[in-house]
């Protein structure tokens, strides 16, 4: 196992009180998997991106719960070790990638100094190596490119750059958080492509933090379904895509506008999401689900296997 | 039938010289009224500055752009025949309600546009709540400022706030881009009744195929500047004759091509 | 962080605004400042039994004492009441001198932002001449071509604290010029005055207010300053700047006499610049530290 989340609380202190962004967190990964962490806003996806990271605001703190990285408890390392595990083990890719790039850098320099960190080689020998790099996330004339600003470059080409850095170590993770929400349906498609081969390529595992099930469908082998700060549904992605098992998912799938037929309107998920200053006793979903029970409202439902599937768990008490 | 919408061979540049920037070339288009008109394309394709030239915010470089048989632009001053009668629906529902006005105040203020007897017609309490209700908002929310509300509420007040002048035509750009898919469902089903409920004419902006096949009749394809494909939805979606097209489309329904049918997550028993 | 901001309830337990104000403890101890010179000068016809302008030679430079807690002057004035009339002239001036201007900039700076073009042209180009001018000159000039009293002096000071808010107004139209909601007004065909008045200016008040509270503090030292240079209020008008231009002379003998206008002075501008820092810090937390 490559990393395993355990029980993982996150609280937010802010004027209002205190929030809780994640309850009781766990779900693992394995090496060379590449899996999709999907949820609407407010979920808490990207919080627990975060945590693993180490890189929550300092209004944050973890209440509970613990993150094992290959055996160890990452969140148990100081700041220094946390910081080298970022840049040698774990890459990271966030959805706007000018906050990774430096502004007034040209690209193959930046690229050269994040390989030189890691290796032992020469000036020239990294700038060498970085040109093989943008070559590799399928960037043209990537000599012309390593000369270039950020500024310089197109949204696509900007991500790919992020990629190419983020995988340069290489990491034996990468977080990817919404990568491509932020780009045009046609490149998004073609940096999907690169990220799973790169995975293939370097056995690289991949943490896909997304909104979007159809990138979850086409990309990821297992996906981990989020609502309110709570992990809802687990599995397969297949298994979960076909035979949803909690009502959130199914509603999730059933308000994409792709299947409707236009004369029939789109079945909504009706209400809101939970108030996380103040969770329910009960299911986090109870609210806004159709099939609530009374007991739905009372007790919280543990993440157990869906009709005997162990590698397919849902929180719900209607199984 | 003459056509709500009509535009011809409409251009737009920017600067020029070097700089010289063709962001719509000889666009010929039109919307019948009572369609809902969908214009897909990606960034950089012009379907924002196309949106732009029609609710004059920019004027074209060259062509005409006319309603119901009238020009909009006389040169660069936009002339509509009557304020009120086109109103839009912007992407980013943060950004696009003034956040130091009431919610009241947001709705009724397109309506300082018409006269002052219009304006008392239009914007009588009654039709205010009326409208608020309508999009889904209660009327004690009306003295609400645009920061208590979420994005989709948000997105909710702008569509009563295009409303409020009883418009003939809407464009929507990219609506509901900007929301979570399960506001999105709610937002889109809105706009569909809303639309068979006061007659309106649509232009639908989107980069979604998806959103586009279920919201429209009619679509064109924007590609750098350009319209490359126009006709009925179905037709588009069935046989794209242009690669472009095809390329889009081969991005839409991942999950059925990951072999999900919708029909096998039993999604009416949702329905409450 | 956005992922908690979206979850974050439309009701508020507690004003934020309170909230910061209380973090901050030098704003509160200008706000406690303030307040006590500003309650002290509302009440002083209450709390002293002298007048300020009442000459009664007898007691002239009396040292500090019970009766004269400040002592008096070179004709027996009390200094305590003619500091805290003063106090009413003083801080009076300083605000009604820096709103005005503040006003007057706001509306000229937005109408120049907003539509641009030569209109725009022509009133930066006056406002850089305004600025050209080292300011404390500027005033004086003005106040001595207009004649030395209490209102050219004000009029003085107004005319060079205008460009400050119109290039600050300016700047901020511009900017909200790109807003979408101010788009949004425009494709809805609303008249420009409706758009600077209902959506530009509503907006672009924040960064007027911080300057405002940090210019009264500067605007109370000027007008102290025209009275002192003998161009402002004459005597025996209770300035304090006019009560420090003839107290000086007096220092070493009678101390009392410049030294309290003076520390009111120093109150007071300090007051006024510690609560501007603090609404800076609380209504535009980009320019934090």
């Amino acid at each position: 196992m490559l990393l395993e989340i355990k029980e993982l609380s996150v609280e937010f202190q802010s004027i209002q009180g205190k929030l809780q962004a994640l309850k009781n967190v766990s779900f693992s990964m394995d090496e060379g998997e590449i899996i999709g962490v999907v949820g609407e806003s407010g979920s808490g996806k990207s919080v627990t991106a975060l945590s693993i990271l180490g890189l929550l605001e300092k209004n944050a703190k973890i209440t509970q719960g613990s993150v094992f990285y290959k055996g160890k408890d990452v969140l148990r390392l100081g700041r220094k070790e946390q910081q080298q595990l970022r840049g040698k083990e774990i890459g990271m890719v966030f959805q706007e990638p000018m906050t990774a790039l430096h502004p007034t850098m040209r690209i193959g320099d930046q690229l050269a100094g994040v390989i030189k960190r890691h290796r032992q080689v020469s000036s020239k020998e990294a700038a060498q190596l970085a040109i093989r790099s943008l070559a590799e996330v399928h960037i043209d004339h990537p000599e012309l490119v390593a000369g270039k600003y950020p500024f310089e470059l197109s949204g696509g080409m900007r991500q790919r750059v992020v990629i190419a850095l983020a995988m340069s170590a290489p990491p034996t993770l990468l977080i990817a958080d919404e990568p491509t929400t932020a780009l045009d349906v046609t490149i998004q498609d073609e940096i999907l492509k690169l990220m799973k081969e790169l995975s293939v390529k370097r056995g690289t595992a991949i943490m896909f933090i997304t909104h979007d099930l159809g990138v979850v469908a086409r990309l990821c082998n297992r996906v981990i379904v989020m609502y309110a700060g709570e992990v809802m549904e687990t599995g397969i992605t297949s298994d979960v895509l076909h035979r949803p098992a909690h009502p959130y998912t199914r509603a999730l799938i059933g308000a994409l506008p792709d299947w409707a037929d236009p004369n029939e309107p789109l079945s909504a998920i009706p209400g809101e999401t939970p108030n996380l200053f103040n969770r329910p006793a009960g299911c986090v979903f109870a609210d806004r689900c159709p099939q609530a029970l009374p007991l739905c409202r009372e007790d919280r439902p543990a993440l157990e296997a869906y009709q005997d599937n162990q590698e397919h768990r849902v929180a719900c008490w209607v199984r | 039938m003459q056509p709500l919408i009509e535009l011809k061979s409409v251009s737009k540049t920017y600067g020029s010289g070097k700089k010289r920037f063709q962001a719509v070339t000889d666009i010929n288009l039109t919307i019948q009224k009572g369609e809902s008109f969908g214009l897909i394309g990606e960034s950089g394709s012009g379907k924002s500055t196309l949106a732009k030239m029609l609710i004059g915010l920019e004027p074209p470089s060259s062509g005409t752009i006319e309603l119901a048989g009238k020009p909009l632009w006389e040169g660069d001053k936009f002339k509509p025949q009557r304020p009120g009668e086109m109103q839009i629906v912007f992407q980013d529902p943060q950004s696009s309600l003034d956040p130091r006005m009431t919610v009241k105040e947001i709705i009724l203020e397109p309506l300082y546009a018409l006269s002052a007897g219009e304006r008392k017609q239009k914007g009588s309490m009654e039709r205010l709540q009326q409208l608020i209700t309508r999009v889904g908002l209660k009327t004690d929310q009306l003295s609400r400022y645009p920061h208590e509300f979420s994005g989709g509420q948000r997105q909710r007040i702008a569509i009563a706030r295009a409303l409020i002048t009883e418009p003939k035509f809407v464009i929507l750009d990219e609506p509901t881009s900007a929301l979570d898919v399960s506001v999105q469902a709610n937002v889109l089903n809105l706009l569909k009744e809303l639309k068979h409920e006061h007659q309106l004419t649509y232009l639908f902006i989107s980069h979604n195929m998806s959103v586009i096949r279920y919201m429209c009749d009619q679509t064109a394809v924007m590609y750098k500047g350009e319209i490359v494909e126009t006709g009925p939805i179905e037709d588009i979606f069935q046989h794209p004759r242009q690669a472009y097209t095809k390329t889009l489309l081969s991005s839409l329904h991942p999950l059925q091509a990951a072999g999900v049918n919708q029909a096998e997550n039993h999604s009416n028993e949702l329905s409450p | 962080m956005s992922v908690q901001t979206e979850l974050l309830p439309a009701k508020r337990t507690v004003n934020p605004l309170w909230y910061k104000f209380r973090k901050n403890p030098l704003t509160l101890v200008g706000l406690v400042v303030l307040l006590f010179i500003i309650l002290l000068a509302i009440f002083v016809p209450l709390i002293s039994p002298y007048e300020p302008t009442k000459i009664h030679v007898v007691e002239r430079f009396s040292p500090p004492s019970a009766k004269h807690l400040f002592g008096t002057d070179e004709v027996g004035r009390d200094i305590f009441t003619r500091i805290l009339y003063g106090a009413r002239l003083s801080l009076g001036m300083g605000v009604a001198v820096v709103l005005s201007a503040g006003v007057i900039g706001t509306a000229i700076g937005a109408v120049s932002g907003y539509f641009g073009g030569r209109i725009d042209q022509i009133i930066m180009r006056l406002m850089d001449i305004v600025l050209a001018f080292p300011s404390l000159v500027l005033a004086m000039a003005v106040a001595a071509t207009l004649g030395p009293n209490l209102f050219n002096a004000l009029l003085a000071i107004a005319i060079i604290k205008v460009p400050v808010y119109v290039r600050l107004a300016r700047a901020e139209t511009l900017a909200l010029r790109e807003r979408l909601y101010v788009k949004a007004a425009y494709t809805f065909g609303i008249k420009p005055w409706r758009i600077i008045t209902r959506h530009i200016i509503p907006n672009a008040v924040t960064p007027v207010i911080i300057q405002v509270t940090l210019d009264i503090g500067d605007a109370i030292l000027m007008v102290a300053t025209l009275g002192f240079l003998g161009l402002g209020a004459q005597p025996p008008t209770p300035e304090w700047g006019a009560m420090i231009s003839v107290g000086w002379k007096y220092l070493l003998d009678y101390w009392w006499y410049p030294t309290f206008p003076g520390l009111a002075l120093f109150l007071a501008s300090c007051g006024f610049n510690l609560i501007g820092d603090g609404i800076r810090d609380i209504l535009d937390p980009k320019a934090n530290r």
